[in-house]
């Protein structure tokens, strides 16, 4: 019975979600040394699950897409370069440390506490985006930044649930701002 | 992917399955024909695919529950997190150690001269500065020293706001693996950090952080010690194992949620796909039976044109073809009796006789035109009636009901009797022929009546008995007459002179009476040798107007007193007729009304022509009526018959001669009585045209 709610659930609710359990606050693109870097600030809130299933020993994936665009007037923008950068954060069980590894460089770091853990995912800084002078960019160019959890990159069996379940639909959403690059 | 794909067929399946459904319960209420089989089929193959389905779900389900749950024992989780804990407390006895030296290091370090090369913390953490490169120079000091002695991997002195003031490496990595911002803060408090860092994946280390309280001022020496390779094996061992049971543990319910999950799609699925595959089979399967359905009931409603595809090899098909083709044989059939039905009507329109054919209960089936005629009934809603009913309901057919009602009831196979009935134009002989139709081997089921008018031949043959009489009869009693009168008279001549005056007055009354007498039988029998007479009728364009006109005058100039009325229609056409004879029809006729006026009474007659048309053809009628005492009813039927009359004179003939003359002419002649105002004559004469040519007449009738 339970399976068939929850079957039923999955095939109503996903259209219906769009809880937001992720928010960029702030954004901000440079260029240093021709690389167009980004710096951001992102707050996280977990859910219980997504915390239970951490602490459990579960990896979650949080993608970063980044996307320059070129606004046209009266039409949909063109996606001029795109990025997308993957972290990963684990608990390590006999240290009782959280490990936040970019998946891209292999950085790790390594937080004594979940709160210092989820800070640090929030704290973008320095992500390098694209060369500048590989990008032929206007004079204003249109950045959007989303963060989100990966269900996809979860343990099998969850997947489904976490398709259906608002606790683990994690995303900023885009968050769109103007620079001069 | 998969799990949408599965729901979007699911609800394809649903939506189809709701407009089948929804379409067969329309038919239902429309009661359509095989509506209710394939619901019924509908129902045997949806219970026949979600039993067995269903059965195999649940226990699917209670295998995949246990199995799952057979992979967890509470005693290997039990004894995995007592070796993590082991593990960490074996740990901590080495990390308190290694706490303590570097609590002497500090110390130490207290003693010995400062450091003086200051790097930025930030600066060395972003990747692309080149500060720590350009300006770190290793060489041989006092934290080489210490960490030599300790152990330690890594030694870095940095200040209290993290800024790195001397590092000594044993990998030689220019690059110091700093402490986060947290440690910092931590030791800053005064709280010396120690900690299992795991540096690398599968690599662990131990990581220390102390005040070292210099004359310079407060300083932090971060330490990091490694673990042999075996206990970083062994730990890794422990590490993973605790990691991937609790991960397991906690994905327990989902793993089972999961499977059940997937089991109920498929179960779902396979439910949704057999139930549309019934409705699919039930309607293909009942699609012939509903088509036979509706050819039978087309057939029953008399369409035997109806033609059934045949779609298949098997029983349906053959079912399907045998439909058509006695659809085909009954259309054909029909055909063909339809054919015969016309050919039987077309014949029976020919007849001259009337035909009546009756089922076992005496309804009438058929009845032709003729029929009608001859009983002067009401053709259009003869058929269906009860025949003996129909006699009943028409009082001048009661003799019929009569003396058939017997005949019909005692299921005679033959029979055949005369009947008399009134007609409107006057007495009528009917002869009748009844024949059962032996039609099922059950017995007669009914009659088929065959009337034929033989009133003409009776009255014939009556009429040429008559004759026959007249003229013996005025050939016997004519060739007496002479002699008896000539010897009267001899008698007369010859005593007359001879006898007294008394005796010759009575000789003389006596031979006057047997010479007027004889002179009277001589006029009666010269009636009977006319009526007798084979007439020799010489026909002429006649206007009747004037030859009727100068007949009354004649009467009236004769019985002055009388009260003669004519009315005449000048457009009267001629007929064809022998003037002479008619003049004789018009006198007896007149004569006769003017001797039937009551005693005492003024004679009053009304004569009239008229055209009328009669007998589907146009005729002259004569209408000479009396208000006298009219005729006693006993006489009516048989007033044109010589001998009959109800006068006390007369040869009784005058009437006989009237209906021979007009028969002469092809007319009728009628005579009844007005209810309380006398009787009246009525002559119905062909027109001229009619009278030439009778053919068209006839053809027009049979039409």
């Amino acid at each position: 019975m339970r399976s068939c709610l929850i079957l039923l659930g999955m095939l109503v609710l996903p259209a219906l979600v769009c809880a937001s359990d992720i928010s960029i606050e702030r954004a901000v693109a440079a260029v240093d040394n021709g690389i167009i870097v980004v710096d951001a600030d992102a707050e996280l809130n977990f859910s219980a699950d997504a915390i239970a299933a951490l602490e459990s020993g579960v990896r979650l994936v949080f993608t970063l897409d980044i996307r320059i665009r070129k606004p046209i007037r009266y039409f949909i923008d063109r996606t001029l370069f795109s990025t997308r950068h993957r972290y990963s954060l684990e608990r390590h069980a006999l240290s009782d440390q959280y490990i936040l590894t970019d998946l891209i460089t292999g950085d790790r770091r390594i937080q004594g506490s979940l709160a210092a853990a989820v800070d640090n995912l929030g704290r973008i800084r320095h992500v390098p985006v694209a060369e500048r002078d590989a990008v032929d960019l206007p004079a204003e160019s249109a950045l959007r930044m989303r963060l989100r959890l990966d269900i996809e990159s979860l343990p099998a069996p969850m997947i489904p649930i976490a398709y259906v379940s608002p606790g683990w639909y994690m995303s900023s959403g885009w968050f769109q701002w103007q620079a001069a690059l | 992917m998969l799990l949408l794909t599965n729901s979007i067929g699911l609800l394809a399946f649903a939506v189809l399955i709701g407009i089948n459904i929804r379409r067969l319960v329309a038919q239902l209420r429309e009661r359509q024909p095989g509506a209710r089989l394939t619901l019924r089929m509908l129902v045997i193959f949806v219970i026949l695919a979600v039993v067995p389905v269903t059965v195999l779900y649940g226990f699917s389900l209670d295998f995949l529950r246990r199995g799952v749950d057979s992979w967890f024992d509470v005693r290997i989780g039990a004894a995995l997190t007592d070796s993590l804990e082991l593990s960490r407390e074996a740990l901590d006895l080495h990390m308190r150690r290694l706490l303590a030296r570097t609590e002497r290091m500090a110390d130490e370090l207290e003693q010995g001269p400062p450091q003086r090369t200051t790097l930025n913390l930030d600066a060395l953490r972003s990747p692309n500065s080149i500060v720590v490169a350009s300006n770190w120079t290793p060489g041989p000091n006092r934290l080489d020293e210490l960490r030599g002695r300790s152990g330690a991997e890594e030694l870095t002195l940095l200040s209290s706001e993290g800024a790195l003031l001397g590092s000594s490496s044993q990998t030689g990595e220019l690059l110091p693996q700093l402490p986060p911002q947290s440690v910092l803060a931590q030791v800053r408090h005064g709280q010396s950090y120690i900690r299992l860092d795991p540096v690398k994946r599968g690599n662990l280390a131990v990581r220390v952080a102390v005040a070292a309280n210099l004359p310079q001022g407060r300083r932090i020496l971060h330490a990091l010690y490694p673990f042999s390779s075996r206990i970083n094996q062994l730990a890794e061992s422990v590490e993973s194992a605790y990691a991937q049971y609790t991960e397991l543990a906690y994905l327990r319910d989902k793993l089972k949620l999961s499977f059940a999950m997937t089991l109920t799609l498929v179960l779902l699925f396979s439910i949704v796909t057999a139930v549309w595959a019934a409705l699919y089979s039930a309607r293909r399967l009942a699609a012939p039976i509903r088509d036979l359905a509706e050819g039978t009931a087309a057939v029953a409603a008399g369409d035997y044109t109806m033609s059934l595809p045949v779609e298949s090899n098997d029983e349906i098909g053959f079912l399907v073809h045998s439909f058509n083709e006695m659809t085909q044989r009954i259309g054909q059939a029909r055909r063909e009796v339809e054919t015969q039905h016309e050919y039987l009507d077309s014949l029976l329109r020919q007849l001259s006789s009337g035909v009546v054919a009756l089922s076992s209960d005496a309804v009438i089936t058929t009845i032709n035109q003729s029929a009608v005629k001859l009983l002067e009934m009401n053709g259009a809603g003869a058929t269906g009636a009860s025949f003996l009913e129909l006699c009943l309901e028409h009082d001048h057919l009661a003799p019929l009901h009569d003396a058939l009602s017997p005949l019909i009831n005692e299921r005679l196979e033959h029979w055949h009797e005369q009947v008399t009935i009134l007609a409107s134009d006057g007495r009528r002989e009917l002869m009748c022929r009844g024949t059962a139709l032996n039609i099922t081997e059950g017995g007669a089921v009914g009659y088929v009546i065959v009337f034929e008018n033989v009133t003409a031949i009776i009255q014939g043959q009556r009429d040429a008995a008559w004759s026959e009489v007249a003229r013996r009869l005025a050939h016997e009693i004519k060739n007496p007459l002479t002699p008896i009168q000539l010897a009267a008279e001899r008698l007369r001549l010859k005593y007359l002179t001879k006898l007294g005056k008394e005796d010759g007055e009575v000789l003389e009354r006596l031979t006057n009476t047997i010479t007027q007498q004889v002179e009277t039988m001589k006029v009666m029998v010269n009636t009977f040798s006319d009526y007798a007479k084979t007439p020799v009728v010489n026909k002429n364009p006649v206007d009747i107007n004037p030859l009727l006109t100068a007949v009354v005058e004649l009467y009236r100039a004769a019985h002055p007193d009388a009260r003669i009325e004519t009315s005449i229609d000048e457009s009267l056409p001629p007929v064809a007729a022998d003037s002479a004879r008619l003049r004789q029809v018009f006198n007896n006729l007149i004569k006769n009304a003017l001797e039937a006026s009551r005693e005492g009474e003024i004679a009053h007659i009304i004569v009239t022509t008229s055209k009328v048309h009669y007998a589907m053809a146009d005729h002259v009628e004569i209408r000479i009526e009396d208000h006298g005492d009219g005729i006693p009813e006993a006489l009516l039927a048989n007033i044109f018959e010589p001998y009959v009359t109800n006068k006390s004179k007369g040869t009784g003939l005058g009437l006989a001669i009237v209906k021979k003359i007009i028969e002469e002419h092809n007319g009728v002649v009628t005579l009844r009585n007005i209810e309380g105002a006398g009787a009246v004559a009525v002559i119905r004469l062909p027109t001229r045209d009619q009278a030439l040519h009778p053919e068209a007449t006839q053809a027009k009738d049979s039409v």
